[in-house]
C-alpha cells in the first residue's frame, strides 16, 4: 500500500496526529518551563532529558504519518510506508532510554545513600512541609499523561500503529514515575531515605522492560519478520489466520509474510501468478473492517531447478 | 575543642516541658521488643528496623498516613528527634568568632529548639570543619555559627534559612544553623523556630 492511506483508518490517524501534538505541547511546555528552574540540581537535570527523550515518539509518529502518504518515486518505488517502522525503531530505542537513564539514576541515588532533605515552607503564615506540595504536583502532572495515554492506546490497536503504541507507553512510563515519586515523598516523609530511589527503580525497570520489547518488535520488522502484535513479540493473530487462509488456497507454496509499518504484505513463492485479479478483501479471514491491513500480494513463479539448485 | 557542657538558659517563655508526641507516635505503637537501637551513629540504620515493623502493623502505617496533617510526617531519617527526647539532650556545635549579637541570637534558637523538642542542649564549641564533620557523621545534631552560602558545606549538610546576613564581596556570609540531611523532622521544628524568632523581632 502506497499512497493515500485506506479510508477505513482516515479518521484515526487524524485522531493520532491531534494526540501527538497535544503530546508534543505537553510535554514542550514542562521541558520550557524545567528548563528554566532547573539550576545545577542533578536529579532535576536527568528528569529534563528523560522529558526531552519522552517527546521522540510523538515527534516521529507526525513524520512518519506525513511521508507515509507520499506517493511511490522513481527513487522510492516501494513508497514510504517502512518510514513508519523505521520511525517505531526510534520511538522504541527513545523509550528504552528514559527506563534506561532512570534505572542508572536511581541505582546511583542507592549506592550513594543519599539522606534526602525536603523542607519546609511558610504559606499564608502557616508551616507546611514541602513533600506535601511537591505530592500535588506530580499528582497534577501524571494526570495528562495518564489521560493521553488511555486515549491513544485503541487509536493505536485500530490503525495498527506501533509508533502510536510506544507513544502510549512513553505516557504510561510518564505516569507511573509521578506516582513513584509520590510513594518517594511518603516514604521518605515516613523516614526512609531509600524511598525515593528504589521506587523509580521499579518503575524504571518496567519502563525498560516495556522498551526492550518494543525494540524487539521494530528490530523484527526491520529485518522483515512476520508481522507481530502490538506490544509483543507474537505472531499478530490476524496475520496467523491470513497465513492458515493463504496457505488453503495456494497448497504447496511457500508463503510468507512481513510488515510494512501498519501493512501486511504476503508472498506466495512457487506458484504461477493467477490471470484474474485477486480481491485481497475476500482472501482477509479477520474482521473486515480491518481488511486494509492485507495490503499486497505477490506470487513469484516456480524457478527452473537448476536455477534453483544454484542459489543453495 | 573545648566541650563546655553548658547549659543555655532559654530566654524564650515557650520553655514548657513539651514533647513533640506526634513524630514518635506512630513508632511507639509499632514498636517490637528489641526491635530498635536507639541511640546507634553506626550500624544498621533504624529506619529499616522502624520499616519492618511498619509493614509488620499496615494499621501503623494507615495512621500515619492519618497523622500526617499534624506534623507526624515527616520524620527523621536517621532519628534526631526522637533520641533528643529519649535522652533529653540536644548536641549542639557552636562554630567560634562569631559576632555577640548573631551568637545571642542563635543561642535562642537552639534554647527554644531544645525545649520544643524535649532536651537540654549540651554545647561544643570549636572550628567549622570538625563541628561540621561531626554533625555529618552524626555526633552532633545542630551546628550554628556563620556559614557562606556557596560552601560546599552547603549539600553536605542542611542550611536552614539565615536569621542574618553579612555581604564579603560576592559571598553571603549568614548566620544560621546546619543541619545533618534527611531529618527532615528536626529541620522543620527548627525552621518552625527560626521563623518565629525573626517573627518576633
Amino acid at each position: 500500500m502506497s499512497g493515500p492511506v485506506p479510508e477505513e483508518i482516515e479518521n484515526d490517524l487524524r485522531k493520532a496526529r491531534r494526540l501527538a501534538w497535544w503530546t508534543i505541547a505537553w510535554i514542550g511546555s514542562i521541558v520550557v518551563v524545567m528548563g528554566f528552574v532547573m539550576g545545577s540540581s542533578q536529579a532535576m537535570k536527568t528528569a529534563w532529558i528523560e522529558d526531552i527523550l519522552s517527546m521522540v515518539p510523538a515527534i516521529v509518529l507526525l513524520l512518519s504519518l506525513r511521508l507515509e502518504r507520499k506517493k511511490p518515486t522513481a527513487l522510492f518505488p516501494h513508497g514510504f510506508d517502512r518510514t513508519h517502522s523505521l520511525a517505531f525503531l526510534i520511538a522504541a530505542v527513545a523509550l528504552a532510554a528514559v527506563g534506561g537513564v532512570l534505572l542508572i539514576e536511581s541505582i546511583i541515588t542507592l549506592s550513594m545513600a543519599e539522606h534526602v532533605t525536603i523542607p519546609s515552607v511558610h504559606l499564608f503564615g502557616q508551616q507546611v512541609w514541602l513533600g506535601w506540595l511537591m505530592i500535588a504536583a506530580l499528582a497534577y502532572s501524571a494526570v495528562p499523561p495518564l489521560l493521553l495515554g488511555r486515549i491513544k492506546l485503541p487509536v493505536a490497536e485500530r490503525t495498527h500503529d506501533a509508533v502510536l503504541h510506544t507513544d502510549a507507553k512513553m505516557q504510561k512510563a510518564d505516569w507511573m514515575t509521578g506516582l513513584a515519586g509520590i510513594g518517594g515523598i511518603i516514604g521518605i516523609g515516613l523516614g526512609y531515605w531509600w524511598a525515593d530511589a528504589a521506587a523509580a527503580a521499579i518503575i524504571a525497570l518496567s519502563v525498560l522492560s516495556d522498551g526492550i520489547t518494543a525494540l524487539r518488535i521494530a528490530t523484527f520488522e526491520l529485518v522483515d519478520g512476520v508481522p507481530r502484535q502490538l506490544g509483543s513479540a507474537k505472531m499478530a493473530q490476524d496475520a496467523q489466520a491470513l497465513l492458515t487462509e493463504l496457505r488453503r488456497r495456494y497448497p504447496s507454496s511457500d508463503v510468507r509474510m512481513r510488515e510494512a509499518g501498519r501493512y501486511i504484505l504476503a508472498q506466495v513463492r512457487d506458484v504461477a501468478p493467477p490471470q484474474e485479479p485477486v480481491d485481497l478483501k475476500a482472501i482477509w479471514p479477520g474482521q473486515p473492517e480491518r481488511a486494509w491491513r492485507f495490503a499486497e500480494l505477490s506470487f513469484v513463479p516456480p524457478e527452473p531447478p537448476a536455477r534453483a539448485e544454484d542459489r543453495h | 575543642m573545648a566541650k563546655t557542657g553548658a547549659k543555655l538558659t532559654s530566654l524564650s517563655d515557650r520553655n514548657r516541658p513539651y514533647v513533640m508526641a506526634p513524630p514518635i507516635m506512630c513508632d511507639e505503637l509499632c514498636r517490637h521488643e528489641g526491635a530498635r537501637t536507639p541511640f546507634s551513629n553506626s550500624g544498621t540504620s533504624p529506619g529499616l528496623w522502624r520499616f519492618v515493623s511498619v509493614m509488620k502493623t499496615w494499621p501503623c502505617l494507615v495512621l500515619a498516613l492519618m497523622l500526617a496533617s499534624c506534623q507526624a510526617i515527616p520524620i527523621d531519617q536517621s532519628g534526631t528527634l526522637e533520641r533528643i527526647s529519649e535522652h533529653g539532650v540536644l548536641r549542639v556545635g557552636m562554630i567560634t568568632g562569631l559576632a555577640p549579637s548573631e551568637k545571642s541570637r542563635l543561642q535562642i534558637l537552639v534554647g527554644r529548639s531544645a525545649a520544643a523538642a524535649g532536651g537540654r542542649p549540651v554545647l561544643t564549641e570549636g572550628a567549622a570543619e570538625p563541628l561540621l564533620l561531626m554533625l555529618e557523621a552524626g555526633e552532633l545534631d545542630v551546628v550554628v555559627g556563620a556559614f557562606d552560602s556557596s560552601s560546599p558545606w552547603s549539600s553536605r549538610v542542611h542550611l536552614l534559612p539565615p536569621l542574618s546576613i553579612e555581604r564579603h564581596g560576592k559571598s553571603d556570609i549568614e548566620a544560621t544553623a546546619a543541619v545533618r540531611n534527611g531529618e527532615n523532622g528536626w529541620i522543620m521544628l527548627l525552621e518552625r523556630e527560626a521563623k518565629s524568632l525573626s517573627g518576633s523581632q
